[in-house]
């Protein structure tokens, strides 16, 4: 049988496409937080570490098993090891967070437009909760037409490119949008670092607390950080390899994905900061009684220092949240790209019949749950359960089903991998992803669950929790055994 | 900037930002073999 399945125009298109895949909102508005919380400049070490002992031997166990066998995670994990309700598990991972990822993005995209003429006015956090997502007590499920245009406008422009495949879609869309994410970016943090007080913030950022470097704490901050940061784990880097040609260099790509990653990060670390070294500056405070990360960092901190810039701020505003929505664009395509593959996998379906029935499906799912008054009530939840249990649920199985249960597959990866790579995976590589990857994992997944039993999460009463955090790990379970048993059906004529 | 800061800032960047420009050297030098 002739191999048909899509494949990327060279090997630059994959690494740029799975840089853009990496590169999303959390490089910007995470790891700055994350590293200042964390020993500021010496959160280096455990970050360097984290990559090599665990971010780069996992992603090349990604990319081993998708170029092996050329599949989305289902098809994949069944060839492997006859696992396949873990690739659908990893798969219903996918969607629930590309169902979100829509609305955190229309926002950005929203707040692009909202920085020409500053539109939140004084009060950033009331403008943010009560007039543009108008959120509600409790569960509250009304009808917010500026939220529901946003949404409409992000699915459409990720439903174009997805429909364009792999070559004239997903990568042609990284090979625009990526570069022009380095320009805006590197223009912003060019004005930030200009600011007064810029330096401040920056001593915050980069000054080394040698003494953190004793607590496991930083250190699990450091593994967990960069498990999310490299996008390893739940099926897109698996995916993306899937596409790429047999002779392929796996490992040397793979390290330039990983290093490219991390030095946007370091750039984003340098714009927030010292933006929020003038936000101190100009308020009179400390820089560490300024400084925030995620949503508050990008939808309230942000609009204040805007402000603070007069009307100067309104090109700043754009570059910032231009810069989210360009990010976030790339990352999205790359996890909807799972589930497409994985359902053209196993039924057969054409390339645009996928799309339009599981990119679809979605984005009516995603408007219809996101135009509503508790939209950051499900962000928030949804991403908490999805990223800390999901993604790293799925991923510690997939690791310990082959390096704790199946040693031998290993060995076969290693030998696939190492076929035309010009870094050869030896012993290292086995003992990282047996000991160190899977351990650091499991001790992240038992104090998330031990944190949501003891006390529960953000202060929402337990019967929300139950139904939306409940909600979304029974999608996982249910979906993962219900795909898993449908029968495969050979592929549709395009 | 204090000096802790500063050589902080430079070495971070140096390791990523030139491990990056080696590591895309490195592919560059080790083009993938042809498809038969």
């Amino acid at each position: 049988m002739t191999d048909t399945r899509e494949n990327w125009s060279a090997r630059s298109g994959f690494i740029i496409a799975a840089i853009g895949s990496a590169v999303g909102l959390g490089n910007i508005w995470r790891f700055p937080y994350v590293a200042y919380e964390n020993g500021g400049g010496a959160f280096l070490i455990p970050y360097l570490v984290a990559i090599f002992a665990a971010g780069l031997p996992l992603l090349f166990l990604d990319y081993a098993v998708g170029h092996k066998f050329r599949k989305a995670p289902p098809t994949a994990y069944k060839k492997l090891m006859n696992a396949e309700s873990l690739g659908w598990w990893q798969v219903m991972v996918t969607l629930m967070i590309g169902i979100y990822y829509a609305s955190v993005l229309s926002w950005a995209g929203s707040y692009m437009f909202y920085s020409f003429g500053q539109q939140w006015g004084a009060d950033t956090q009331a403008f943010f909760f009560n007039t543009y997502l108008q959120n509600g007590e409790g569960l509250s499920l009304g009808f917010v037409p500026t939220l529901f245009w946003g949404l409409v406008c992000v699915w459409v422009a990720v439903m174009l490119i997805l429909y364009g495949g792999v070559r004239r879609g997903v990568e042609l869309a990284n090979k625009i949008f990526m570069p022009l994410l380095v320009i805006l970016f590197s223009i912003l943090v060019i004005q930030a670092v200009r600011l007064p007080g810029a330096v401040d913030g920056l001593n915050a950022f980069f000054t080394p607390n040698w003494e953190a470097m004793g607590n496991y704490k930083v250190w699990l901050a450091a593994f967990g950080h960069i498990f999310f940061s490299l996008s390893v784990g739940f099926g897109i880097m698996l995916t993306y390899a899937s596409y790429l040609k047999r002779k392929t260099n796996l490992t040397g790509s793979g390290v330039v994905v990983a290093l490219a990653n991390s030095s946007f990060e370091i750039l984003a670390g340098i714009g927030v900061f010292a933006a929020l070294g003038f936000m101190a500056f100009s308020s009179g405070a400390k820089v560490e009684d300024v400084v925030s990360g995620g949503i508050g960092l990008a939808f309230i901190a942000f609009p204040k220092i805007i402000s603070s810039l007069g009307a100067g701020g309104d090109l700043f505003g754009f570059l910032f949240f231009a810069s989210l929505t360009v990010a976030g664009i790339t990352s999205m395509v790359s996890i909807l790209q799972v589930p497409i593959a994985a359902f053209q996998d196993k039924l057969g379906w054409s390339h645009k019949k996928s799309v339009s029935i599981i990119a679809g499906g979605s984005a009516v799912i995603s408007t219809l749950m996101f135009s509503t008054h508790s939209a950051i009530t499900f962000v928030d939840i949804i991403d908490y359960f999805a990223n800390n249990i999901g993604i790293v649920g799925g991923g510690l199985v997939s690791i310990i089903l082959v390096s704790w249960l199946r040693r031998p597959l290993l060995k076969q990866l290693q030998a696939h991998i190492n076929q035309y790579a010009s870094i050869q995976l030896g012993a290292s590589w086995n003992f990282l992803l047996t000991i160190v990857t899977p351990v650091s994992l499991l001790v992240a997944l038992g104090l998330t669950i031990n944190s949501i039993i003891s006390e529960g999460y953000g202060g929402y009463p337990a019967h929300i929790l139950w139904i939306v955090g409940g909600g979304t790990l029974a999608f996982f379970v249910v979906g993962a055994i219900a795909l898993s048993l449908l029968k495969d059906r050979h592929p549709e004529e395009k | 900037m204090n000096t802790s800061a500063l050589m902080m800032m430079i070495i971070s960047i140096v390791l990523l930002w030139g491990g990056l420009i080696l590591a895309t050297i490195h592919l560059v030098k080790n083009p993938d073999e042809a498809e038969d």
